[in-house]
């Protein structure tokens, strides 16, 4: 239990219960105002345990079961009340103000909705692993008459090869290259240790894993190539970028000087994932998603007033309830016990 | 927990969040995150109640007048005063009863096919549910 807790409350749980109090903005206000304050505390309560069970991945995990919750919930409680307001009319009179109607759904609808991608994304974005790249780059020059011969092809020696620069980038990924870069590193081992429970991975295991975190391109205008490279440690991308650099530049040089022109270093900031983009993603797209989603049930919403604008009669004032309208002291009528039962 | 006075065609079956609610309140008064917590513990941690689902369920109950909001606190002293405790109705306990026959005539029935064995209180016990 929560009470007579004595230890201050963190920032996070604070600023947890404040964020969850904005989005009960998302209920009817005539549920809100009844459970708002009881559902704002038991919340707290939730979010201390979570807290002290595993602080910040702790309330990770309650936002991620209670969001969902309280989109379904804010739901069904605007559908009930939708209900009721059309029993109210069908029964009685009407007490509802309709032009709000509309309106009130729409916001109900677009609020939770944009909420909810927006905050996966955040959450996402903040749980994904951080990824650094070091860039190497080597002045490669084509040898005169180096040509790459294809099938049919009339090629002079004499011209410039249009392949040239494909054919490097595919020469830097081969076995050749690549397998002098896994040995020197003893990458099957380490990579075994991280990966593979310790287990050396095989080589050609070993070759996918680095061929997946390699991005080769030219520098436009010149006969520069940049190698670069991402891992999860700043040290070993640059250490891969500058490993693969002096392997292409090794086996070149039989055939034509290569020269590393930029060594790789260590990246300072991660470059994946890009926080600030995938936040403004989910927030436009929230938006956006939350807009068409809200236009919609809006538009429900008009249609079913209309609807029930037909089925009324006119206010009257100080109208009496129904017959059927239940008393204080009266048993349950099946429509109240139909709120509570349902198929298993 | 059961007795001869309610037969579970009596009552309509009721929904699990409902169910779990009701039991929660069978042997004492309690608020909301006491509710909570005592469905996570009777479930062994596989059904955490969100906020939503919770005062939703609790809500429709008062409605069917299952459930009543209780003016006493068992420990003022301890407690805050903004909290709002909630006790079984006698309709409410007449539910809870029915369903509870009602899961334990299913109970028996899956045990005569042997698709499931003796609890092992009740065995121990030599009786059933």
């Amino acid at each position: 239990m929560s009470q007579g807790r004595t230890e201050p409350e963190s920032k996070a749980v604070v600023l947890s219960g404040t964020l969850f109090q904005r989005l009960l903005a998302a209920y009817p206000k005539v549920h809100r105002l009844e459970y708002g304050q009881p559902m704002a505390q038991l919340f707290r309560d939730q979010c201390r345990d979570a807290w002290r069970g595993g602080r910040g991945w702790g309330l990770t995990w309650l936002w991620l079961r209670v969001l969902p919750d309280l989109v379904k919930t804010s739901v069904l409680e605007h559908i009930s009340t939708l209900k009721e307001r059309e029993t109210m009319l069908e029964r009685i009179i009407t007490l509802m103000t309709p032009r709000s109607a509309p309106l009130v759904v729409f916001r109900a609808v677009f609020v939770p909705v944009f909420l909810l991608v927006a905050g996966t994304s955040t959450v996402v974005t903040f749980i994904m692993a951080e990824s650094y790249a070091s860039t190497a780059r080597v002045l490669v020059r084509q040898q005169a008459g180096e040509v790459t011969r294809t099938p049919g092809d009339q090629a002079s020696v004499s011209t410039w090869d249009p392949y040239f620069l494909r054919t490097q980038f595919e020469l830097i990924q081969s076995e050749t290259i690549l397998g002098k870069v896994i040995n020197g590193l003893d990458l099957n081992q380490a990579w075994g240790r991280r990966y593979a429970n310790g287990s050396p991975l095989k080589p050609s295991e070993t070759l996918a894993l680095l061929k997946g975190r390699i991005d080769l391109r030219p520098v436009r205008g010149t006969d520069l190539i940049e190698i670069r490279v991402f891992s999860d440690q700043p040290a070993e991308a640059a250490q891969l970028a500058n490993a693969i650099a002096d392997s292409y530049r090794d086996y070149r040089s039989h055939i034509v000087p290569v020269m590393i022109v930029d060594k790789a270093v260590p990246g300072l900031r991660p470059v994946r994932p890009n926080k600030y983009l995938n936040i403004a993603l989910g927030v436009v797209g929230g938006a956006l998603l939350a807009l068409a989603a809200g236009a919609a049930m809006a538009c429900i919403a008009a249609w079913l007033r209309r609807r029930s604008r037909g089925i009324g009669t006119p206010p009257t004032t100080g109208a009496a309830p129904p017959p059927d309208f239940p008393k204080a002291d009266s048993p349950p009528s099946k429509s109240m016990l139909d709120k509570v039962t349902g198929i298993l | 927990m059961a007795t001869t006075q309610t037969e579970p065609g009596e009552m309509p079956p009721l929904t699990p969040a409902v169910f779990h609610v009701l039991l929660a309140l069978a042997d004492s008064e309690r608020h909301g995150y006491a509710i909570m917590q005592e469905v996570a513990e009777s479930t062994g941690g596989r059904i955490k109640m969100g906020p939503g689902t919770l005062y939703g369920t609790i809500k429709r109950l008062l409605e069917a007048r299952m459930i009543e909001e209780s003016d006493e606190r068992p420990d003022p002293e301890l407690d805050d005063e903004r909290r709002r405790y909630y006790r079984l109705t006698a309709l409410g306990q007449r539910a809870v009863r029915a369903e509870a026959l009602r899961y334990a005539e299913m109970a028996e029935v899956a045990r005569r096919k042997r698709l499931i064995g003796k609890p092992a209180r009740a065995a121990q016990a030599g009786g059933v549910l």
